[in-house]
């Protein structure tokens, strides 16, 4: 009787156990709280080892002896699509002239060229086109400044460098070569920069032995600078970086008449792309003029 | 006797967390959003310094803003977005096991994908994107809030009264 009284009372206790909540079980929130710290870890980790590394130590390597001001390169990047389409096609600007080879690309895209040297007062004048037109597509990073010899024509001519810049784009890549520095050395200036063996041979196939040399994926060459150097003499990088804002100035009408025919060149050697920059009126009234 | 139905839970500690991911999700929409239409304009400048280590620019343009040829901005909007839906209260609720998972497996490739892309910001790139940055941060606290959430609706399911979790 007794025994089967303390079966009844041990099935009630089972049941009113039963309906007692359970002791919630921590183990859920354990995982994800460690599944949390280990994304913690390896993000701290990360950083920790580009710490260790000393920073930017590829942009580092790669510095230009003196940097463009950055308010300069900042007023060439941001140049509104107006003031070239105001400038549009300028008739005495020497066009990139047409050439025929196999497309010339690197990363998959069509590869741009440039040799020049920091003494050459064409190449200075050259650069401000090339920056102004290469800016529409990617960006430039760590430009050097410079001036052209103080000894030859043109002298002093305000300018970029391209020695220790990389340019980052997602439509083109760029080796830009400065072959010589604007220090005296003997007859002739300090070397600089060393032109890869496909540079050189780019330069031999289509270039005329001067400077610069503008291979445009293989699609259009620029042999030499496309205006006068003279509009520059006398300006600081700042003056003429200003003076580019206008579309009624000389200056702009040269460098920016320049870089929209560099610009329709471009677009032809990425197929049309980007899209807003390739169909602007500049752009396609210099390209249906360009030799093809 | 019929069995006890499990007690109206009023807002549970879960579902309180489903607005806090719905938030998160809507903002790494609208930054990935930003960061798209810069992508296909070229002169949209990011509101973002452009030299030294924190330059929006060189990361937006580098080879490493597109995968297998679709801008990786693009991925971020279909990511918040799906997110978000797998998120909203609605789905929150359901305990169904392939939504569970599917909301767990998403949110941690999401975070696969940022430790990628951080990855490559400081070892390939050599600069940091402010904007991609704060997407970053929006993908990790989505993630640990869903597996948070995840946790703490699996603990008071474990809570429940035994008859209860038998409906």
């Amino acid at each position: 009787m007794s025994q089967k009284k303390s079966r009844q009372v041990r099935r009630a206790e089972d049941r009113a156990r039963a309906l007692q909540p359970q002791r919630p079980s921590r183990r859920p929130l354990l995982i994800a709280g460690s599944a949390v710290a280990v994304v913690l870890v390896a993000i701290g980790g990360l950083f920790a080892v580009k710490l260790s590394q000393g920073g930017s130590t590829a942009a580092a390597a790669a510095a230009p002896r003196a940097g463009a001001p950055p308010a300069v390169v900042r007023s060439i990047a941001t140049l509104p699509a107006a003031v070239f389409d105001r400038v549009g096609y300028q008739s005495d600007v020497v066009k990139p002239q047409p050439i025929s080879g196999p497309p010339l690309k690197q990363d998959g895209k069509p590869l741009v060229v440039y040799l020049g040297g920091e003494f050459c007062p064409y190449c200075a004048a050259e650069r401000w086109a090339i920056v102004s037109a290469l800016s529409r597509f990617g960006t430039f990073h760590d430009l050097g400044a410079t001036h052209s010899s103080s000894s030859d024509v043109y002298p002093n001519t305000a300018t970029f460098s391209f020695h220790g810049a990389s340019y980052a784009s997602r439509y083109l890549s760029l080796d830009a070569v400065e072959i010589y520095s604007n220090t005296r050395s003997g007859d002739g200036y300090a070397a600089l920069d060393r032109p890869t063996a496909r540079e050189a041979s780019l330069d031999r196939r289509y270039g005329t032995g001067a400077i610069p040399f503008v291979d445009i994926g293989n699609r259009y060459v620029i042999n030499g600078a496309s205006y006068d150097p003279g509009l520059l003499q006398g300006l600081t990088m700042r003056q003429i970086a200003a003076a580019l804002r206008d579309p009624s100035s000389p200056i702009s009408k040269a460098i920016l008449g320049t870089a929209n025919a560099v610009t329709a060149g471009l677009c032809k050697a990425t197929g049309g792309q980007p899209g807003n920059v390739c169909s602007s009126p500049a752009v396609t009234t210099n390209a249906a003029r360009l030799a093809s | 006797m019929p069995p006890a139905s499990p007690p109206e839970a009023p807002a549970s500690r879960p579902q309180r967390l489903s607005w806090v991911a719905v938030g998160l999700a809507l903002a790494g929409l609208a930054i990935s959003s930003y960061l798209t239409i810069a992508h296909y304009t070229t002169h949209v400048s990011l509101a973002c310094s452009d030299t030294g280590t924190i330059d929006c620019q060189k990361v937006t343009t580098s080879a490493q803003s597109m995968i297998g040829g679709v801008p990786v901005a693009d991925l971020g909007v279909v990511f918040f977005a799906v997110a978000a839906v797998l998120v909203w209260p609605g789905a929150w609720r359901s305990r169904r096991p392939g939504v569970v998972w599917l909301r767990i497996a998403w949110v941690t490739a999401g975070v696969g994908m940022v430790l990628r892309l951080l990855y490559a910001e400081l070892f390939e790139i050599d600069a940091i994107c402010l904007w991609c940055s704060a997407v970053h941060v929006l993908t990790v606290c989505l993630f640990a809030t869903v597996l948070v959430g995840e946790a703490l609706a699996a603990e008071d399911a474990r809570g429940q009264p035994a008859a209860g979790r038998m409906i």
